[in-house]
């Protein structure tokens, strides 16, 4: 699975949060995602929750999370405050696998002042996505 | 305790991110089980150790991060394997 949610603005100045939950079906795996997952293949698009529609706008920031369909919360959750917290301040973006789920954390300087807020909206964008698909 | 200064740290930006999640008050347990944790590792630092870490989070700055992270949205349909961002 793949769950990404990305803050986007658009050229009109419209901002928000769009989730996109994506399945891998049975394509499971163990450890790290196999090359290619989620860039050159997202999965199938399962649902999605579009607040600015695209296409066209400016991503400001986005949170990846890649792991197998079956994972459920209580293995992504841990996973996505080791990942936070051994990042330790360093500049973004912030790439990191923590047992079977690979995190990936992007955002541009303006929203980066206020990061753990930014995270946690984020955050809630993926978590409400996967529920709803 | 070996990199207990290292634990401090990690845990300390765990629990600002939980509190974040939950709105910015944690259930007192879990918020308990934080500091209990966090004093553990504190009392298990070297002095120096103590001074750095207080300094450190005296002296924190903004992350650092670009100004524009060069990409751009993408429509996807369901069912479609398209990833929803692109290169700007």
């Amino acid at each position: 699975m793949y769950l990404t949610a990305q803050h986007v603005r658009s050229a009109a100045g419209e901002d928000g949060i769009n989730a996109f939950f994506y399945r891998h079906g049975a394509y499971a795996w163990q450890g790290l995602p196999p090359q290619g997952i989620p860039d050159q293949n997202p999965g199938t698009l399962d649902a999605q929750t579009i607040v600015v529609p695209p296409p066209g706008n400016r991503v400001r920031s986005y949170l990846d999370v890649v792991a197998p369909d079956e994972a459920h919360w209580s293995e992504l959750r841990p996973a996505f405050i080791t990942f936070v917290s051994e990042a330790q301040r360093a500049p973004f973006p912030w790439v990191g696998v923590s047992g079977r789920v690979f995190l990936r954390l992007a955002m541009e300087q303006t929203l980066a002042r206020q990061w753990q807020r930014e995270l946690a909206d984020l955050y809630r964008a993926v978590q409400a996505v996967r529920i709803g698909g | 305790m070996i990199g207990a200064a290292k634990r401090y740290r990690e845990l300390l930006t765990a629990l600002l991110m939980e509190r974040e999640l939950a709105g910015g008050t944690l259930p007192e347990e879990s918020e308990s089980n934080y500091v209990e944790e966090l004093d553990r590792c504190w009392w298990a630092m070297t002095g120096s150790e103590q001074q750095e870490i207080e300094r450190a989070i005296a002296d924190e700055h903004p992350i650092d991060a670009p100004a524009d992270i060069g990409a751009e949205d993408v429509r996807v349909k369901e069912g479609e394997h398209e990833p929803p961002r692109r290169a700007a």
